[in-house]
């Protein structure tokens, strides 16, 4: 294999020495395996049916405790003594109290005379409907409450009639475990226990990044640009917009982002090259994989400009899926590998505990050649999740990767992946290196001719998981028409929560910083690294996506 | 949402009545509390308590952590592990969806199981079916000496866990440990999508908790 890259015959070799250099020195690195599995729950195993013994739920009790006032609490209420605890309470055992934010109101003195069962409110979660707890009270009941919570801003109260019901309603204003002391005008006492979470949303911290964390010189870099990275291009007919945003997850531990983009164009010929990378979250530097092989294309990009604009020549495309400018991709991807090993090669004597799996990333590619009579031809190459996907308004769009879930019944494929590279590496001769190249082709790399007509409406997205997952969440929906007419037309171009308020008039730099505030949406259960760029077309004017404006 | 289910399956049988079993309640509600602390876990986790004495019970079904309340727990009567193991399987069945090309699925559930004794019904048949199952974590614990630690292997055979009682700060270190052990998946799955469910996801537990 350490031969391959000078040998292999298709227009679009790269030969330049580095890349020679950088295989024959990775040649021997030994590759890991990727022990992926199944993560998901997807297990389909016959189970046989058991004896029915599933009582149901005790649990209901405590909903439906809230509603009505038990026999037993009315009972113990005309006690007075505290004492008479059940048998199976041992007040000897001691509960250490539970750290609550908020406070916890414990004013025992008051509570004495109270049952020993609190009353239980359904539980409230802050910044979430319902705002309130209410309970059901006899009619013409009238309470007076014990506590002084009230007055510490933790929750107030009200007695309310709904529908012809006398309900205590309380809303609470801070998290935590209330035992709510409250008399009735006959005397009777209760206790209600209220528990309130804390809004979800405040225990997102950003904390600092470690010191220990930084091992590479980029690292200062990413601290130094406050983990944000934004393009905002503006080309002969095209425009380029892109946001790279930490995730909360990453804010919060006080680690890095993961995912990095780049853009490389070649205005003279009209070619481009847009990347992104999603660092695997497994893997302690993938954030420097992905910054190392958006880098390494790029530059192989630019000391190889004829070459690629000889390979987009002769890529008469349509369907060709292996056609010199897929192949190109895809040699500058397994260059992109090699370059990785490399590395980790170079510092062995260093870093002998660096390992090639520590650098693991996805990779989306896609290459945009603008012809000079305005067509639009576009290939791209994908290893792993997230979406690159082009889309002309009304729900015309196309998916332009491979679904990366389920490809091999599980995990996701990285750029370092033996598995993605297999074929080749086990290719004996020139032949065998051909078949593989355009197997991983017809795999991998996807091809679209858009006329210019239709190049006046294009858009392309680029996006890592963090943006597809929360937006498409399955690769059904990917493949919809509907979903992407929705994310292009609604989501980045619509006014309201989590969208991303895009103007057709806008500056690239006006959308580039308004895409990079989007990605902070708010979407429960998604709180990874998100990337995203946007091509679209600068041809006449904008075609305003949604009224089919133009742009002064 | 794709939650994390975690199902608890705890010994309610008559040895662990007394300090035992209210340092489970107790050892639950820091459980409950401390995830809620945790966006990630308030926000992914789920969870169920399965208890078996003379009958295995679903005494809080799959629950959104914010919705949780804890339940009443009574110790008495024999060990009937093998139905719990029965029942946990059909409560995932019932409770778990799974993933189809519409829609993810929720990730594999976390399994914790504690008991202090011997079965008392024939657990063979509920072995067979929890094993027929992939879970995520699945971790028995031994509280205590007089629990069956080869059996347990044959449960889990990933994980077994051995306190040396069943008192109150040992059995508070355990459920710390599954605490974080929740947390640190609840973290990995959304960071990394991925939840392997192996042991070395699994935070080192405290000493009071040995591992098998």
């Amino acid at each position: 294999m350490d031969t391959e890259n000078v040998s292999i015959q298709h227009p679009a070799v790269l030969t330049d020495e580095n890349s020679v250099k950088d295989v024959i020195n990775v040649g021997r690195q030994p590759e890991e395996d990727f022990g992926n599995e199944n993560h998901g729950e997807t297990d389909t195993a016959e189970v046989t049916e058991t004896k029915d013994n599933s009582s149901d739920s005790q649990n209901t009790a405590t909903a439906e405790g809230a509603e009505q006032l038990p026999e037993d609490a009315k009972a113990s209420s005309a006690t007075e003594d505290t004492k008479n605890v059940p048998a199976e309470r041992k007040p000897e055992v001691q509960v250490p109290p539970v750290e609550i934010k908020g406070g916890v109101y414990s004013d025992k003195t008051d509570v004495v005379s109270y049952p020993d069962k609190p009353e239980r409110l359904p539980n409230i979660t802050l910044g979430r409907e319902p705002r309130s707890a209410s309970f059901k009270l006899s009619k013409g009941i009238v309470l007076k409450l014990k506590s002084a919570e009230e007055r510490e801003g933790c929750w107030k109260y009200e007695q309310v009639n709904e529908n012809g019901e006398d309900k205590i309603c309380f809303t609470p204003f801070k998290a935590g475990e209330y035992e709510i002391p409250v008399e009735y005008n006959d005397g009777k006492k209760l206790l209600f226990h209220l528990t309130v979470n804390p809004d979800p949303w405040s225990l997102w911290t950003v904390e600092e990044i470690d010191e220990k964390l930084k091992v590479f010189s980029s690292d200062q870099e990413r601290i130094d640009g406050n983990h944000k990275d934004v393009i905002a291009k503006e080309y002969p007919g095209l425009k380029v917009v892109g946001a790279s945003h930490r995730g909360r997850s990453h804010e919060r531990s006080g680690t890095f982002r993961d995912d990095d983009m780049g853009v490389w164009a070649d205005e003279e010929n009209g070619n481009y090259v847009f990347i992104v990378s999603d660092g695997a979250g497994s893997c302690r530097f993938s954030r420097e994989g992905a910054r190392i092989a958006i880098s390494f294309i790029k530059e192989k990009l630019e000391s190889n400009k004829a070459r690629i604009e000889e390979a987009w020549a002769k890529s008469k495309i349509t369907e060709n899926r292996d056609c010199p400018i897929g192949m190109t991709l895809t040699q500058l991807a397994r260059l992109a590998k090699d370059k990785l090993s490399a590395y980790v090669a170079e510092n062995k004597e260093a870093h002998p505990d660096w390992k090639v799996k520590d650098f693991s990333g996805t990779l989306l590619v896609a290459a945009l050649k603008r012809e000079k009579d305005r067509t639009l031809q576009l290939v791209t190459l994908s290893i792993g999740d997230g979406a690159i996907a082009w889309y002309l308004g009304g729900g015309k769009h196309g998916l332009m990767c491979c679904p990366d879930s389920g490809e091999f019944g599980g995990g996701t494929r990285f750029l370092t992946t033996p598995e993605v590279w297999k074929a080749m590496s086990e290719s004996k001769t020139n032949e065998d290196m051909t078949r593989a190249y355009k197997e991983f082709c017809n795999r991998r790399v996807f091809c679209k001719r858009f006329s210019p007509e239709e190049a006046k409406s294009f858009q392309l997205f680029l996006m890592s998981d963090g943006v597809s997952d929360p937006w498409f969440e399955t690769d059904a929906r990917l493949e919809n028409g509907d979903e992407w007419r929705r994310f292009a037309e609604e989501t980045l171009y619509g006014d309201g929560d989590n969208k991303a308020k895009l103007k057709p008039c806008d500056s690239v730099d006006v959308m580039a910083e308004k895409l990079f505030a989007w990605l902070e949406f708010k979407i429960a259960g998604n709180h990874d690294d998100r990337t995203i760029i946007v091509v679209y077309s600068a041809e006449d004017a904008k075609n305003d996506v949604q009224s089919g404006k133009k742009e002064a | 949402m794709r939650r994390l289910p975690v199902y608890l399956l705890v010994d309610v049988s008559g040895s662990m009545h007394g300090e035992p079993i209210e340092s489970v309640k107790n050892g639950l509600q820091l459980l409950v509390a401390a995830l809620r602390k945790d966006p990630q876990a308030l926000e992914t986790a789920y969870l169920s308590v399965i208890t078996f004495g003379s009958s295995a019970q679903q005494i809080v079904p799959l629950t959104e952590l914010s919705a949780f309340n804890m339940p009443e727990i009574s110790a008495g009567g024999c060990t009937v592990l093998g139905e719990a193991l029965q029942l946990v399987c059909k409560c995932r069945e019932n409770e778990v969806t799974k993933t189809t090309a519409e829609q993810k699925g929720d990730w594999r559930p976390m399994v914790f199981i504690l008991t202090d004794g011997v079965p008392t019904d024939d657990p063979q048949p509920g072995i067979d079916k929890f094993r027929s199952m992939k879970w995520g974590a699945s971790v028995s614990c031994a509280a205590g000496p007089g629990a069956d630690k080869a059996l347990l292997d044959k449960i889990t055979p990933e994980c077994v866990v051995e306190l040396a009682s069943a008192d109150q700060s040992t059995l508070s270190a355990f459920f710390k440990w599954v605490t974080a052990s929740i947390v640190s998946t609840s973290k990995s799955i959304n960071e990394s999508g991925t939840s392997t469910g192996s042991m070395d996801q699994l935070p080192p537990p405290p000493p009071e908790v040995q591992i098998v």
